[in-house]
């Protein structure tokens, strides 16, 4: 086979024509002459470049025109394409894995950043071809397997837990694509609602693969978690026609209406009705054999994972404001392997988040701020505050950006502060100056140690319920089954009271891994346990500005998860009283803050249950002088 | 006329251009060229470009002759850098309106010569050429022969599946 040459060829098409000859091999046009198009004679690193600057559809398009643009894509050179292509859609998922390995943060320059990330493998092409796939489902055929939602989800959240923290390097503050994308991707956050999903409603017209599992619910409710709640969340739902169901599946349905077995829906239409707020609830198996099968299953998942006893369900779908405080509020979820906390106690013996419980906290919690009005809550503005700051004190930010690692207020500056110390212990390192405590007697650690970014100010919602209610709802008014009656949450007078409390937080004491137990991701990403200590703040709308509420003590560590989990003790008048359990939500340091429950110190069974959020306001620098002229780790109450 | 500079350029057919050494030295290549022998009235050969692609390549010099000149060191796969294909300002979308052929000369050009922001307005274009087109237009559009055996074709096919039904 003959190819022209194109006259003006230069050297850098040598490649590209070997690519060509090659393919002379296989039998072409018979006795053809074939002249290379003008595309095929740009040398292949220019190609490739425009290739860059295409969607990846058409770059998938391009590649299915001849060989040797098809090898230009597929082949060991597109490498360069696919990772562009990726880049210009999402973050860098290269930093999140580079920075687990120093701590979250990055002090080098950008120079040496690159040279990090360059290290690095990844898989460009494949990664890119998942979240595509997965944005495809998103707006395909809505009957699709539990096994690729799940997928879909996976996907999604990947793409959460890989954008970009706010700072690279201290004081450059990066956009995040991912979040753009999400919010792009996902017409409506909806679709993480596990009460919500039609599934739920209408189980009966779902085939069995169809139908959700426990592992599916979790991710559903750790996405809804981070989405946090929509308007669309709060409107009660009209229940839609769900999409036909498949041929294969319309046997099923006829043997199910024949056999008499009564349908889920109507069961749910009655809002007294009994109802399990268990995870396996969700599962809903529409006949009773399949019911005593999956009763058996998630009985023993039940087990594994430590949760509460469970009754069978008799309940598909209430209002989601309902079901969340429920659960929030039924004290049998607060039990000792669970820490009394939204967690789980994992196979390995490791701890790990309990998103159900998570989403229900964070949906009480959101339900109940939605209808306060900031201004009772807030009280006048503290001393310094401006009106905007104040106004932060009432929410916490809920848009994707805000569960970026580092969002949170103050981690600029901190970040630039651990830069500065770095590069002067470096300087001491080589000018072999080894003074200890330079900088001041008591000082035993840095910016660089605070990880969690535990210093400064923190807003503080809680929410709980009339103790009556709570006794009526847990202990008197069950009935054979020991099932809760949820019908108090919907009688016409129900009410939560919800508190805005002002913390102010100090570390006074970081463990070492050589002297207590850690899990091993703490370990292996240096987190070890932070102690801290602080004081409340609860405003009041006629006296004073902010009065001394009570103390309290914590600590903060990384979970086996790698999941971080918050804990504090407030006491009144020298004596502990509640005790909170929370877990971040997002990255380290992430501007949304934590979520979680709070119980009596002892958790006696009477003790009252309830939800609380936390989130970071400013900065250390914010904290009285008094405080911050006291050296650090003095500071003890 | 002005008093600035000037410098001559040969294209590979023989033909002389004479530009203010301003607006030469967008490219890269010729401005490394007059550092590393120095001002001369020699004029400086271009074998890989003919007249007729220079000349569109002088036109666009001259036009961006103030603009700032990217950074030397700026690495073409650093896409914060890089600006989607849909950008491209409106006098460069009018220049950069000729025959295919032109299009991948001035390409060449470009990449040879090396003039970034050049280089990239044609990559940009051809990224556009393609947007939404499916595999056989883009053959139609290129001219480009599909030499896939049946078998190599089911397997690309597969190969594409993420991409398919957008």
């Amino acid at each position: 086979m003959l190819i022209i040459l194109h006259p003006r060829m230069n050297d850098d098409l040598v490649p590209q024509m070997a690519l060509m000859t090659c393919n002379s091999q296989e039998p072409g046009p018979a006795e053809s002459t074939i002249i290379a198009p003008p595309i095929l004679q740009l040398p292949l690193e220019t190609l490739q470049l425009a290739l860059c600057l295409a969607d990846p559809f058409d770059v998938s398009s391009t590649s299915q025109t001849c060989r040797a643009l098809h090898d230009a894509i597929y082949g060991p050179e597109g490498t360069f394409i696919w990772r562009s292509l990726f880049l210009q859609i999402w973050d860098d998922p290269r930093l999140r894995i580079h920075l687990n390995t120093t701590r979250g943060w990055h002090l080098g320059t950008q120079g040496e950043l690159d040279m990090a990330l360059n290290a690095i493998e990844f898989d460009w092409k494949a990664e890119l071809q998942k979240r595509i796939r997965a944005f495809k489902m998103l707006h395909g055929n809505p009957r699709v397997s539990c096994k690729e939602r799940k997928e879909v989800i996976k996907t999604l959240r990947s793409v959460l837990y890989t954008s970009a923290p706010a700072f690279t390097i201290p004081g450059l503050e990066i956009k995040s694509k991912n979040a753009i994308w999400l919010k792009e991707s996902i017409d409506s956050a909806r679709m993480f609602n596990n009460q919500s999903w039609p599934r739920f409603r209408h189980p009966e017209l779902y085939s069995s693969e169809e139908l959700p599992d426990l592992e599916e619910c979790e991710l559903r409710s750790e996405m809804h978690t981070f989405f946090s709640l929509s308007a669309e969340d709060m409107t009660i739902p009209e229940v839609p026609e769900p999409a036909p169901p498949r041929n294969e599946d319309e046997d099923k349905l006829d043997d199910r209406q024949a056999s008499g077995e009564p349908s889920n829906n109507t069961e749910a239409s009655g809002s007294s009705a009994n109802v399990s707020f268990s995870s396996s609830s969700t599962q809903l198996p529409p006949t009773a054999s399949e019911r005593r099968h999956t009763r058996s299953t998630s009985d023993f998942i039940v087990q594994l994972l430590g949760l509460p006893e469970i009754s069978p369900s008799t309940l598909s779908y209430t209002n989601l404001r309902t079901a969340a405080r429920a659960f929030v509020y039924n004290r049998d979820n607060y039990i000792p392997s669970n820490k009394y906390a939204p967690l789980l106690n994992d196979l390995q013996g490791g701890f790990k988040p309990y998103w159900r419980h998570l989403e229900d906290l964070m949906v009480v919690l959101m339900w109940d701020l939605a209808e306060e009005a900031p201004h009772t809550l807030l009280g006048p503005l503290l001393p310094g505050e401006t009106e905007t700051d104040r106004a932060a004190r009432f929410r916490p930010p809920e848009d994707l950006d805000a569960l970026r690692p580092h969002s949170a207020p103050g981690w600029k500056e901190q970040l630039t502060a651990a830069a500065e110390w770095e590069s002067a212990q470096k300087e001491d390192a080589i000018e072999e100056k080894k003074e200890k405590g330079k900088e001041g007697e008591g000082k035993t650690w840095n910016d660089w140690d605070d990880w969690a970014g535990v210093e400064g100010r923190w807003s503080r919602v809680v929410s709980f319920m009339d103790y009556r209610d709570f006794a009526r709802f847990n202990f008197h008014l069950r009935g054979n089954g020991r099932r809760h009656d949820i019908s108090i949450f919907e009688e016409s007078d129900f009410m939560e009271a919800t508190r805005i409390i002002t913390v102010e937080l100090r570390i006074t004491r970081i463990e070492s891994f050589s002297d207590s137990r850690h899990s091993p991701a703490a370990v292996r990403l240096n987190r070890p346990r932070i102690h801290f200590a602080g004081k409340s703040y609860m405003p009041h709308p006629h006296g004073p500005p902010a009065i001394e509420m009570s103390r309290l003590r914590g600590f903060v560590e990384c979970l086996a998860s790698e999941d971080i989990r918050w804990q504090m003790i407030s006491s009144y008048g020298g004596e502990e009283r509640w005790s909170s359990e929370g877990v971040q939500i997002g990255g380290v340091g992430s501007a949304r803050g934590v979520v979680g429950c709070w119980t009596g110190v002892d958790h006696d069974i009477g003790d009252p249950v309830g939800p609380y959020c936390f989130w970071k306001v400013a900065g250390r620098e914010i904290l009285p002088i008094s405080d911050a002229a006291r050296p650090r780790g003095s500071f003890e109450i | 006329m002005s008093a600035a500079p000037q410098v001559t350029l040969e294209s590979s057919d023989g033909e002389k251009f004479k530009v203010d050494k301003e607006v030469a030295e967008r490219s890269v290549l010729i401005k490394n060229m007059i550092e590393d022998v120095g001002e001369s009235d020699n004029p400086i050969p271009l074998p890989n470009v003919n007249a007729s692609v220079l000349k569109k390549v002088l036109e666009y010099c001259e036009h961006h002759r103030g603009d700032p000149l990217p950074a030397a060191d700026a690495d073409p796969s650093n896409d914060d850098n890089r600006k989607r294909a849909t950008e491209i300002s409106d006098w460069d979308q009018k220049f950069i309106q000729v025959d295919q052929e032109m299009l991948f000369e001035i390409i060449l050009a470009a990449n040879y010569m090396d003039i970034k922001p050049l280089l990239d307005v044609g990559c940009k274009t051809v990224a556009n050429m393609i947007k939404g087109k499916t595999p056989e237009e883009i053959r139609k559009l290129f001219n480009i022969v599909n030499d896939f055996t049946p078998e190599e074709e089911a397997q690309i096919k597969k190969e594409n599946e993420w991409a398919e039904d957008r």
